[in-house]
């Protein structure tokens, strides 16, 4: 099976992207030129809003990336039962990196960590680059959980 | 502010005019998504005066 996804997430702070990995049991390996997934392209998959080969992204290129993440000391493989990765990809417009990873499954072990659609990760990169952010503009920044159960940042300009 | 997923969402409070659009807008483009704001009703009030003979 070979369901390539490019999910809606740019990386313009590598920095950031390796703080939040850690904090979920991840970790970036910075300058690894491919990724572990399936292996090979099947053409199985057809959903046009996630399927990398419907954006544009040309299958011949899958499994090929500027950067990687894994689970942390998890060894890379490919196919049936290995430890696939998260491939960060330079985006054309030099605009930071997508995100392409092999979803089918428990992605090879990824969801547990990244969340489905990797939306765990998403999350953690986005409130450390908001934290960061915030941080640097002299803000006081509290993270809590809503009553949802959703990470929530409370920033304060320092001195109030 | 709040996350969900690739969502999110900023509440403001304590700024005045348009000052809290600038913060949402920065972090918008640090974020590299469109965040969803709620504006308070600061955002109608005139932006505090500031003193510019202050500045170094």
């Amino acid at each position: 099976m070979s369901h390539v996804a490019e999910v809606g997430l740019t990386i313009t702070d590598l920095d950031a992207l390796e703080a939040a990995a850690s904090r979920i049991g991840l970790e970036l390996r910075r300058g690894q030129r491919t990724h572990a997934w399936w292996g090979s392209f099947l053409n199985d998959w057809s959903d046009n809003t996630r399927a990398a080969a419907l954006k544009g992204r040309d299958p011949k290129t899958f499994g090929h990336c500027d950067h990687a993440i894994g689970v942390a000391g998890a060894t890379p493989r490919n196919g049936s039962g290995g430890n696939w990765e998260i491939g960060l990809v330079a985006r054309k417009d030099g605009q930071g990196f997508d995100a392409i990873y092999d979803s089918y499954g428990n992605a090879g072990g990824l969801t547990a960590k990244a969340g489905a659609d990797l939306r765990t990760l998403k999350e953690e990169y986005g409130i450390e680059v908001a934290m960061r952010r915030l941080k640097h503009k002299r803000f006081n920044v509290k993270r809590e959980v809503n009553a949802a159960g959703r990470p929530v940042l409370v920033a304060t300009r320092r001195g109030n | 502010m709040t996350f969900d997923g690739g969502d999110v969402t900023i509440e403001t409070s304590g700024f005045k005019g348009g000052a809290c659009l600038k913060e949402t807008l920065d972090l918008e483009k640090a974020l590299g998504v469109t965040v969803k704001d709620r504006k308070t009703t600061e955002f109608y009030e005139k932006p505090l005066e500031v003193n510019r003979g202050q500045r170094r």
